[in-house]
């Protein structure tokens, strides 16, 4: 498990899965002639457009390899050029968040509780692997254009 | 029934449990297996699965076959065709109308699971150090002290390995019979998975476990020198799409184009 360049071939691999479990991006603005056809985003690539996110660059390289990429975290990795690319090479690419599930039961009780007419005291929820689970917030609270990152 | 094709011989090592309603001897260690489905799973790598099933020995690592015209199954695959049903909707004036509408799909699931690489990207973040030594924990069936006791490797948190799900009713007793949701489909067993990935910042898996500070010291200790080899690929970093307090950390970050990057990923994983 050393660092290697060619993955697949050193470890002698039928298979290869790219899962992305790092940082949450905010959102990349969808452009029309930029990432709205599979066309312009590998144009938008060759251009180096700011607007083409760094899981978008997995993503493409995945699909081109015909290699699975699976998203964790709650970005809009799979902007319609690339959904359109992974069409064309048949390629797999799926997820959106590791643990939306939380939130949405959370959700969904509370406002069952709420109109069954019990007052909440608390709302507790557990910070994903205790430590920094919550850090992009200073970010999301100082942008301008804050994240669409669904509920929170 | 006519269209259905044999299944292959190593696909017969289990009797079919509709076929079947008197288990041979040698299926009852099996049906333990899945009445106690956790006990299945709690074994510490799948060639040691108490039935003996193996890992890469495709047909032969099935607990089940389906009968069905809508199944078939080869050497290397398991065919079916799922026919998908909805309404199609449109307006007329005032009114609607509605008509039934078929997609029909062809799954081709493969049969061999083979050797199967996991590249995480992020590798040294929380969720690849945790998962990396809690593979390592469960591969090797590490135990480990903790304030409340001892503890001991499981994959109790995951859905896939710690289900099960219903199969069906038996149809002699009505009883039902349920299989761990890992042995739904020919599947890899995490135990199995060699690990690799990228992650901006350069540090050892090791290293970054600690940075975590999520695992217990104890665990930390047996899993840190087999981490300590694993260092992540560099990675894509643009800083405007995350967090700035990720700045400190951006150590490993690939030089070039996007179109070099897009390049250098493929050639990463190839």
């Amino acid at each position: 498990m050393f660092p290697t360049s060619n993955f697949k071939a050193e470890k002698n691999l039928d298979k290869v899965i790219v899962l992305w479990t790092a940082n949450t991006e905010r959102y990349a603005e969808i452009i029309p002639g930029v990432n709205d056809t599979a066309q312009n985003l590998l144009a938008a690539v060759k251009a180096g457009h700011d607007e083409v996110a760094p899981s978008t660059i997995f993503a493409i390289a995945c699909i081109q390899e015909g290699v699975p990429f699976i998203n964790g975290s709650p970005q809009n990795t799979f902007v319609p050029g690339a959904i359109e690319l992974a069409e064309q090479h048949k390629s797999f690419i799926g997820g959106d968040d590791f643990k939306s599930g939380q939130t949405k039961m959370k959700s969904a009780l509370v406002d069952f509780l709420v109109n069954a007419g019990i007052k909440l005291t608390s709302i507790a929820s557990y910070n994903h692997l205790g430590n920094n689970g919550m850090s992009p917030l200073p970010f999301l609270l100082s942008v301008a254009n804050p994240w669409q990152m669904g509920e929170i | 029934m006519s269209e259905f094709t044999t299944p292959t011989k190593e696909a017969n090592v289990l009797p079919l449990l509709e076929a079947s309603p008197i288990y041979p001897t040698s299926y009852n260690r099996t049906l333990t297996a899945i009445t106690s489905a956790f006990t299945n799973i709690m074994a510490p790598h799948a060639n040691e699965l108490p039935d003996g099933r193996g890992v890469n020995s495709a047909a032969s690592n099935e607990l089940f076959t389906v009968r069905s015209p809508n199944v078939i199954y080869t050497n290397d695959a398991i065919k079916s065709t799922y026919t998908y049903r909805t309404t199609k909707v449109t307006k007329a004036g005032n009114k609607y109308v509605a008509e039934p509408l078929e997609t029909v799909y062809d799954f081709n699931v493969q049969r061999k699971v083979g050797k199967v690489g996991l590249m995480l990207v992020g590798w040294g973040g929380n969720n690849g150090t945790t998962v990396t030594a809690g593979i390592i924990a469960n591969r090797d069936g590490l135990t480990w002290e903790t304030r409340e006791g001892s503890r001991c490797a499981n994959y109790y948190g995951s859905v896939i390995m710690g289900s099960t799900i219903k199969l069906g009713n038996e149809a002699e007793t009505g009883k039902e019979i349920h299989i761990p949701f890992h042995d739904i489909l020919p599947m890899v067993h995490p135990n199995d998975l060699v690990l690799g990935g990228w992650d901006i910042s350069g540090m050892n898996l090791a290293d970054a476990m600690d940075r975590a500070a999520v695992l217990e010291p104890d665990l930390k200790r047996q899993v840190k020198k087999e981490m300590q080899n694993m260092v992540p690929l560099p990675s894509v970093y643009y800083p405007d799409f995350i967090a700035a307090n990720q700045e400190d950390r951006a150590d490993n970050v690939l030089k070039g184009t996007k179109e070099e990057h897009v390049e250098k990923i493929r050639s990463d994983i190839r």
